[in-house]
């Protein structure tokens, strides 16, 4: 008599638990159009909302440049925030878990840094693939050599049969190399295009456009189901190899295929708007802490938790200095930074 | 590296400064306080100057007579990819250009101070900001150490202000007095003019400018306004009577405001400022020597045909112009005050001619200047 209600206890339990992480998923989304809101409806020059809603409506009735305002900087770069966050935080999770690193992110594994590389590349060097279009030529560049990176990782994963600690250290190798380069190109490079370099390295959501949006859209819509489809192999993964192993998951399939999805994310972030630190870092942190290892819901949890911290530093680049855009790469360094540190610190303190 | 021959402390007195005037042109013979406001001591008549910035040559052309490099140890190498066609210009009266010794490349970071030491200058001409040695860069102190005098001018952080104060600094380090004052003339009695008419309209009339800097070359960078504000080229709006909208916002000289911001202000004149050459074929604004005006007008037409931009009721109604974007660290940029008050004011400016400013000029400088160093959106008929 015992037996059953101590099962329906832990049912319930379970049940419980499940709602609150489903309530908690819902209120990240709620935060985020409330963000979303808020980066489209601020900005210097002062457009009430009922301007906004008339050019989002009757787009031709208003002046050409409320209409570039509206369609062509606000929308596509509150959008691109989003995008860019839940790209860099859904990469971010998968890379930490596939590696078993929780330092593990496109940034710190050299992924930015490389894009960085062929960017520099483009602007410094005028180097790029032939007969592609002048305002491409960087973010297809920067693309090309954020893939190279993570295919590298990926690469290494095969060769030493995926021991991740090693994985973890060739991208902070990576990481130095790439950055090095970059350095190397900056010292010969002309004033104007050592500041078109540092300004693309600091990260910036000025460049987004809509076509941008739409891939990037597009990748994360692709990504995501992918991701979830394999939440339970993912969450199997987070008890030891030994263990997925065990379960039948051909660990090495799983790594490798993650690691793919992962480059191609973070490669296109990273090449349409530039070298964002902490998304990928941070984002899957908060999402462990309140999402715990049921990858069903870290991996949209991160996805969600990178969307909000972008598309707030993107209201903050916008607003700290009105009229100047500080580039969102250094806001977010900024905010994401204590974040990561109180999070980080609270842990220790638990232990 | 310690160079004794150079250094002579004020203790050994005049006895000894006697004695070593019979064996060296190098006395400390003078001292001038320079723009950074440093008394420094410089020898009488210096023969081998270095000068921390490639551009500083268009003061000395402006000093030199017919030979600007005759006593140039050394200098930055910035000139040849930072303004090609004035490096050009140069090569035609100097063929030898190419092997002036370079302390670096174009940036700060670059300088070698070991080079700069090696070169044995009686004295350094630096600029307190630029893509030279500034004021703190350790070579100053290393470089006051091995007996060589520094001396800091200024064309670039204010250049309307520093100007004139560093032309007769010049002139008078280098023993170029009544040049540097024929200079100083030339430019006060231009500067005048323009201030004479701007003075009387109140701030309040004034038209809203915007300059946008080096427009078009950010390739992946942010794709709109690069600017500057109180200072650089913000100076020339403000001497030519504009009302440049970027002042009050940027917290430094130079920064990049929102595009967002600049739609929304909608200024009466949309400025750009460029240093591609005639036959360059990336985007950015066709300015300086051997340029055509029909090519600086294409550019300008490319520029303006970007998105936002083209939003503008300037770009619509035709108030674009452009400008070398050099003259933001240059002697000449009485130019580009000129033929900006010329846009701002056509009816007050109507009998001022930039130009003719330009070929008086060009009777001063050994270098070639003709080409289109502004130029108008719209022909004017």
């Amino acid at each position: 008599m015992n037996a059953p209600s101590e099962a329906t206890l832990i049912m319930d339990d379970y049940q419980r638990v499940l709602r609150r992480r489903v309530l908690l998923l819902g209120l990240f989304l709620a935060a985020i159009i409330a963000s979303l809101v808020l980066d489209f409806t601020l900005g210097p020059s002062g457009l009430t909302l009922p301007d906004l809603w008339q050019t989002l409506l009757h787009k031709a009735s208003v002046n050409p440049g409320q209409q570039v305002i509206v369609w062509s900087i606000r929308l596509p770069q509150a959008l691109m925030a989003v995008l860019v966050g839940a790209a860099l935080g859904l990469a971010g999770a998968e890379m930490q878990t596939i590696l078993n690193n929780p330092l593990a992110s496109p940034f710190t594994l050299g992924v930015s840094h490389a894009a960085a590389f062929g960017a520099a590349l483009a602007i410094v060097l005028n180097l790029g693939i032939p007969g592609v279009p002048d305002e491409w030529l960087v973010a297809i560049n920067a693309f090309i050599f954020a893939l190279i990176a993570t295919l590298l990782l990926d690469l290494l994963a095969r060769w030493r049969k995926a021991d991740t600690s090693v994985v973890v250290l060739f991208g902070i190798a990576l990481g130095f190399t790439f950055g090095a380069l970059v350095s190397l190109i900056q010292f010969v490079a002309t004033e104007d295009s050592l500041q078109a370099l540092v300004f693309w390295t600091l990260g910036s959501l000025a460049r987004a456009s809509w076509l941008k949006v739409g891939l990037l859209a597009l990748a994360v819509a692709c990504a995501l189901p992918m991701a979830l489809r394999r939440a339970w192999q993912l969450t199997a993964l987070r008890l030891g190899e030994d263990r997925a192993a065990s379960f039948g998951i051909d660990v090495k399939r799983l790594r490798l295929g993650t690691l793919l999805r992962v480059s191609v994310l973070s490669a296109l972030a990273v090449a349409f708007v530039g070298t964002i630190g902490f998304i990928g870092l941070v984002g899957p942190h908060i999402a462990r802490l309140l999402f715990g290892e049921d990858h069903r819901f870290y991996l949209p949890g991160s996805a969600l938790a990178g969307a909000l911290i972008l598309s707030l530093a993107s209201v903050a680049s916008k607003n700290i200095i009105p009229g100047v855009l500080i580039p969102v790469g250094i806001v977010t360094s900024l905010v994401g930074i204590p974040f990561f540190l109180s999070i980080v610190l609270r842990r220790n303190g638990g232990h | 590296m310690r160079r004794r021959a150079t250094r002579f402390p004020r203790a050994t007195g005049w006895f000894a400064a006697v004695a070593f005037s019979l064996f060296s042109p190098l006395l400390l013979a003078q001292t001038v306080t320079d723009i950074a406001g440093r008394t420094v001591q410089v020898p009488d008549n210096p023969q081998h100057v270095l000068l921390g910035e490639g551009r500083m040559i268009y003061a000395l052309a402006l000093l030199e007579g017919q030979q600007p490099f005759k006593r140039v140890v050394g200098w930055q190498g910035e000139l040849s990819s930072v303004d090609k066609p004035g490096y050009d210009a140069f090569k035609a009266i100097y063929p030898a250009i190419g092997k002036v010794p370079t302390i670096g490349t174009t940036s700060e970071a670059s300088v070698s101070p070991e080079k700069v030491l090696a070169l044995n200058p009686d004295v350094a001409i630096f600029g307190v900001a630029g893509h030279g040695p500034g004021l703190d860069n350790p070579i100053v102190k290393q470089l006051q150490d091995a007996g060589v005098p520094v001396v800091f001018i200024d064309f670039r952080q204010h250049p309307l202000q520093n100007t004139v104060p560093s032309m007769r600094l010049l002139g008078k380090v280098l023993h170029r007095e009544p040049q540097a004052q024929a200079y100083i003339d030339f430019y006060q009695r231009h500067l005048k003019r323009v201030q004479d008419v701007v003075n009387a309209v109140p701030r309040d009339q004034r038209p809203s400018v915007f300059i946008e800097m080096l427009a078009g070359v950010g390739k992946g960078g942010v794709p709109c306004c690069h600017t500057a504000g109180n200072g650089n080229m913000g100076d020339f709006i403000e001497a030519a009577g504009g009302n440049n909208i970027a002042a009050g916002l940027l917290p430094g000289v130079i920064g990049d405001i929102n595009l967002e911001k600049l739609i929304a202000a909608d200024p009466r004149f949309y400025l750009v400022s460029g240093t591609r050459d005639n036959t360059a074929t990336d985007a950015g604004y066709k300015a300086g020597g051997g340029v055509t005006v029909a090519n600086a007008r294409a550019s300008l037409q490319t520029l303006v045909a970007r998105e936002g931009i083209n939003s503008l009721t300037a770009v619509r109604e035709g108030r674009v112009h452009g400008l070398w974007h050099n003259f933001y660290n240059s002697p000449l940029n009485i130019l580009a005050v000129e033929a900006m008050a010329k846009w701002f004011y056509p009816q007050q400016f109507a009998d001022l001619d930039p130009q003719q400013s330009k070929a008086e000029l060009q009777k001063l400088l050994p270098e070639d200047i003709s080409g289109a160093y502004w130029a108008d959106l719209k022909a004017t008929p």
